[in-house]
């Protein structure tokens, strides 16, 4: 029952996992002969400064960050770095994207908090750094959250394989999918507790996890995101707008779309019932 | 200008263990103690050694009707660093800095595991890294299952743990600036 190894080889990458965002986010950047190994520790030294800068900027944990004080109404988007007005932006796109699933104003006390995508955001403006440094083949795993570019490192495949946790089973993936030049961003009730909230304030319970493919990373959380909120129906929703998605509902049951299905490489679609 | 710059760094050091594989449960046991405080000058530094309690990785989606497929290791994903049912995942470590009563950075760094690693499942390249972290051999672990797998999407047990580990750094820092 474990997926398959093959007779493959791997091309060399550096790997660097930075702790930033109450999470590990790990960069798997393959070495070409145009990307001498020196360049890799500079780029990420500069990835993850502005991590940390971020991530300064739109923590709720601090009552002093921009986010903190934005949301208080104790300062005025002017007042904010100029990033602090796109998030605003892209939570307002998103709740309308999503018809108000996803919600950043949905939490216990109705203040603003972005949390929910400032990470998949800050994960994909990494990769387009990485990128524009010429890291053209890279993986950025966000704790979960995963923006691939470029061939994958396996001999076997162009594309990435993108293992799938299993949402009740710790250890244990329930799929594992071919990406390229894509994102990949599971939300789950258990990852955290429950912290997706649903619009009337109580946490969603009905799936325990939704899993989105996207060329966009905030896109694909947005949505992943919406879908644990949204509940039962979610996999109908994410079928009408041909998004490519997984679902596992609490009871353990499965549900893909045609296009994730597609891209599965484990399980064997011999072994669906 | 004369400033007061009071650095803190505490640290605090969450055990993950988890329980054999072929088990569904995360298990995290254990208690928490604060050891001794250097109380001489700046920079302070404390440990705290946290396990987490349970509840934090337990998942709250109730395991009433095991799934259709379900992949398991085909071997301990780490060798165990402890005896008995438990394997150890990894260690997590923050630290905190602090400024007046500003925190003005947060990181985590990890320790490496003790030991070697071992055992079917484990790559080779578990050995040469030096950061680890649960989530990263809890990754990695999944990652060995195939080598068709490159990363892995979805919940990692890496924030509870960084999490835990964080608020038992503000605590000890926040009984130190009495």
């Amino acid at each position: 029952m474990n997926p398959p190894h093959t007779d493959s080889t791997q091309d060399p990458l550096v790997r660097h996992t930075e702790f930033v965002m109450g999470t590990a986010f790990t960069f798997d950047l393959i070495v070409e002969v145009s990307t001498p190994a020196g360049d890799a520790t500079t780029i990420l030294r500069q990835v993850t400064d502005w991590l940390h800068w971020a991530d300064r900027t739109f923590t709720t944990y601090d009552e002093l960050s921009f986010i903190s004080r934005f949301s208080r109404g104790e300062l005025s988007l002017a007042e904010c770095p100029p990033e602090m007005e796109h998030i605003v932006e892209m939570c307002d796109r998103y709740h309308g994207l999503t018809d108000g699933w996803f919600d950043a104003w949905a939490g216990p006390d109705h203040r603003f908090d972005p949390s929910g995508i400032v990470k998949g955001w800050a994960a994909q403006r990494a990769s387009e750094l990485l990128a524009q440094a010429g890291f053209i083949r890279h993986c950025v795993n966000a704790g979960g959250d995963v923006a691939v570019r470029g061939r994958g490192p396996s001999s076997a495949s162009p594309q990435w394989g993108v293992g799938i946790t299993h949402p009740m089973i710790a250890d244990a993936l329930c799929a594992v999918i071919n990406v390229q030049d894509e994102c990949v961003a599971t939300s789950g009730t258990s990852q955290r507790g429950h912290h997706v909230w649903r619009r009337d304030g109580t946490p969603s319970t009905q799936l325990a996890s939704a899993t989105v493919v996207s060329r966009d990373l905030v896109w694909a959380d947005a949505f992943a995101t919406a879908a644990l909120a949204r509940g039962a129906d979610a996999i109908e929703w994410l079928y009408d707008l041909g998004v490519d998605a997984y679902v596992v509902d609490a009871g353990g049951d499965e549900w893909s779309t045609p296009g994730f299905l597609d891209r599965r490489v484990w399980p064997p679609h011999s072994e669906i019932r | 200008m004369r400033r007061v710059i009071a650095t803190l760094v505490v640290t605090a050091v969450a055990l993950i263990a988890v329980l054999s594989y072929r088990s569904p449960k995360v298990r995290l046991t254990g208690t928490q103690t604060l050891s001794n405080t250097t109380t001489s000058q700046s920079p302070v530094r404390s440990r705290v050694t946290t396990t987490a309690p349970e509840s934090v990785t337990t998942s709250s989606v109730p395991v009433t009707t095991p799934p259709s497929r379900i992949a398991y290791f085909s071997g301990p994903p780490i060798k165990a660093v402890q005896p008995g049912d438990a394997w150890v995942f990894g260690v997590v470590e923050v630290e905190i800095e602090t400024r007046a009563s500003r925190i003005i950075d947060v990181e985590a760094t990890t320790l490496p595991p003790t030991g070697d690693t071992g055992g079917p499942g484990t790559r080779p390249t578990t050995t040469s890294i030096s950061n680890y972290a649960a989530p990263i051999l809890r990754s990695e672990a999944l990652r060995a299952q195939g080598d068709s797998i490159a990363t892995v999407s979805g919940a990692t047990y890496t924030s509870d743990a960084f999490r835990q580990s964080l608020l038992a750094a503000l605590r000890a820092s926040s009984r130190q600036r009495q």
